[in-house]
Formats: structure tokens, C-alpha cells, sequence
């Protein structure tokens, strides 16, 4: 038989349950690296045919019918296209260079707000109902942590929902099982009796599905749902200043 | 004669329920928030005939906001729907005027109390 356990020994270990997630956040990162190496490279390359082609144009463009073309080899003119090649070619470098630098810092940003909200999604998926995701911006990523924050929420309704119900249904079985023992001791109904702890033991089950779950603003206490904080500031205090008349469904001050 | 009802509450999935439950009943939606401060800024603008009003959500909850709501329009019809505890706070939100506070599982209570104010 399952045993229903109060909240506090069952607080989801959200370190463990992150842990997982983590390897996966690796992974992106060394995609985003090595997508980052590839086309810095690719500049790179793209630089040097660039700084070729552009030191062969001069080259042809410089040269003249008359020219013999031996004598193009004459010092002057060699040196100035190596040193004209060799320019392009490091400037090609530090364009390779730099845009993977760039890159490489523009990622970090990028990936900045798509980590935290892993993270809060994380959360959520271990039990973590009650840290929303924050909403900082009005684009992909505030539209997701939206997303994040509404799933929380639902869910929290769902095991609320199910915790209160079965808590009400326990109850009626419990009366339902104090009468009958009453009415019929010993073996007399057995299979109904039988039945009956079937059930309840079903619904403590269900029940204990909310036990293991952090939830927002809200805790299970003592067989009652209470809010965990001083939900609406001075709301508390002042219902504290005056004596209680009663719950009541209607009634307007 | 159905009401034009805002209902605030920060999980989707309750907000379709409520309405599904008071448009049902006949009565009309004309707006939803999810929390406390579009709940203001909903109630500013559409002028709702009553709103129905969770508790606990993020950004504003909804005690904070039924009290300014009520600092706006000292005549807002508030009903607080929510999982915490009635007996315990059931008297927290009659004393801040709003109309009633009854549990969200409990449809027929919460009709009743809407038809009734």
C-alpha cells in the first residue's frame, strides 16, 4: 500500500533532475563552436582567393604589351606584388580571426536567455512549480517563458485539483467503511469492505502525486491548501486585526 | 439577463474552464487576463459587470489587484475564485468588499453567487 508522505520529505531534488539537462546544453555549445570554426574559415578562405585574385588583376593589369615579360621579374615590381599579396593575406587573417571572435562573444549573448529558460524548464519538469521564468523581452524568447509559466501554471491547477478531490473522496470512504464495519463486523461484507480499501487506496495514490511538487505561493498543510506568503501585503494583517465572522459564500460589506 | 464577466486567473487551462461554465450559464466574456496587472488595466478599459479573480498568480496577485480595482470603482462586483483554504480566507476577502470567495471547484456555488450579485 502507498504511503502518502507529507510535502516536506519529498521536496523534488532539482539538482538531479537539472543534471540531466545539462549534457544537452554541451552539446549546443559545441555545435554553435564548431559551426562558429567553419565559418571562420570560410571568411578566411574566402579572404586569401580574394587577396589571389586581387594581387593576379594587378598583376595583369600592370603589365603591358611592350614588356618583355621576362623582365617583369625585375625586382621593383616582384617585391611590391609580394608585399601587395602578403597584405591581403593577413588582412584576410584578421578577418578570419575576428569574426570568430565575434562570433564567439555574439553566441554567448544569444544563447544567454535561451539557457535560462532551459533551466526554468527544467524546473518545471522536476516538480518545480514555484519559480516562474522571468519575461524580459517581447520577442521568441518572452513568448516561451509565457509558454513555460502557463504550463506551470496548468499544472499546478491539475495536482491541486486532484489532491482536493481525492481528499474529499477519502473521506467519504472513510465513512462509508466506519458505517458498514459498524452495521456488518467481522466478515460480514468482505468483498464490499475489500473493495472499498481497494479505492481508497487508489485515491491515496493520486493523492500522493501532489506530495513530491513545490508549488507557487501555495502548500499543503495540515490536510488544507495555504498560501506560503503574504499574498497581498497588508490582506493578512488586517483580517488578523479583526475577529473572524465566518467564511461565508455571500455577503457584501 | 447574462453579465459581461473579465476572468482573471494565471493558468489557461482554468480560465477555459470558468468560461466554458459562464457562457454556458448565459452569460458573456468579454475579456481575460492572466494576471493581477492586466486584470487594472482589462478592468479600466472594458468596464466589466463582474470580475472573477484568482488568487495566487505571478507578476500581481489577486488581492493586490482587487484592490485597486476597487480604489478605481469602489462599486466593482469582485469574486475571488481560488484553491486556498475558505475558511481561512474566505473573511480576508470579504473584508477588502469584494462580492464572495468561493472555491473554483465548486461550479455550482460559483453560479449562484454570480446570479446573486
Amino acid at each position: 500500500m502507498a504511503q502518502v508522505k507529507p510535502s516536506n520529505q519529498n521536496a523534488p531534488d532539482v539538482a538531479r533532475c537539472t543534471a540531466d539537462f545539462k549534457g544537452r546544453r554541451l552539446q549546443t555549445r559545441m555545435r554553435l563552436f564548431v559551426a562558429v570554426i567553419v565559418c571562420a574559415y570560410s571568411l578566411f578562405g574566402l579572404a586569401l582567393v580574394l587577396s589571389t585574385t586581387a594581387s593576379s588583376a594587378w598583376l595583369q593589369a600592370r603589365k603591358s604589351p611592350q614588356t618583355d615579360p621576362a623582365a617583369v621579374g625585375s625586382t621593383g615590381t616582384a617585391l611590391f606584388s609580394d608585399i601587395q599579396r602578403q597584405s591581403w593575406m593577413w588582412a584576410g587573417l584578421m578577418i578570419g580571426i575576428a569574426s570568430l571572435g565575434a562570433t564567439f562573444v555574439y553566441s554567448r549573448k544569444l544563447l544567454a536567455p535561451l539557457d535560462d529558460l532551459r533551466l526554468k524548464a527544467a524546473r518545471v519538469a522536476c516538480g518545480r512549480l514555484d519559480q516562474p521564468a522571468e519575461i524580459r523581452e517581447e520577442d521568441e524568447t518572452g513568448a516561451l517563458a509565457e509558454l513555460i509559466n502557463d504550463i506551470a501554471a496548468n499544472q499546478q491547477e491539475i495536482l491541486l485539483h486532484l489532491w482536493n478531490q481525492t481528499g474529499s473522496s477519502i473521506q467519504v470512504i472513510d465513512r462509508l467503511q466506519a458505517s458498514i464495519n459498524g452495521q456488518f463486523p467481522n466478515d460480514g461484507l468482505a468483498g464490499i469492505k475489500a473493495d472499498l480499501a481497494s479505492v481508497r487506496n487508489h485515491m491515496e495514490n493520486l493523492r500522493a502525486l501532489a506530495d513530491g511538487v513545490e508549488f507557487f505561493q501555495v502548500q499543503l498543510t495540515n490536510g488544507k491548501i495555504a498560501a506560503t506568503k503574504d499574498v497581498g501585503g497588508g490582506a493578512r494583517r488586517q483580517a488578523n486585526q479583526l475577529e473572524s465572522v465566518g467564511s461565508g459564500l455571500t455577503g457584501r460589506r | 439577463m447574462g453579465k459581461r464577466i473579465l476572468v482573471v486567473d494565471d493558468s489557461s487551462m482554468m480560465r477555459k474552464m470558468i468560461e466554458k461554465l459562464l457562457v454556458n450559464s448565459g452569460h458573456t466574456i468579454i475579456g481575460e487576463a492572466k494576471n493581477g496587472a492586466e486584470a487594472v488595466e482589462l478592468y479600466k478599459n472594458l468596464k466589466p459587470d463582474l470580475v472573477t479573480m484568482d488568487i495566487t498568480m505571478r507578476e500581481m496577485d489577486g488581492i493586490t489587484a482587487a484592490k485597486e480595482i476597487l480604489h478605481h470603482d469602489d462599486a466593482a462586483q469582485i469574486i475571488f475564485l481560488s484553491n486556498l483554504d475558505e475558511e481561512k480566507y474566505g473573511s480576508d476577502a470579504l473584508q477588502l468588499g469584494a462580492v464572495g470567495y468561493v472555491n473554483k471547484r465548486k461550479s455550482v456555488e460559483i453560479l449562484d453567487l454570480i446570479n446573486s450579485a
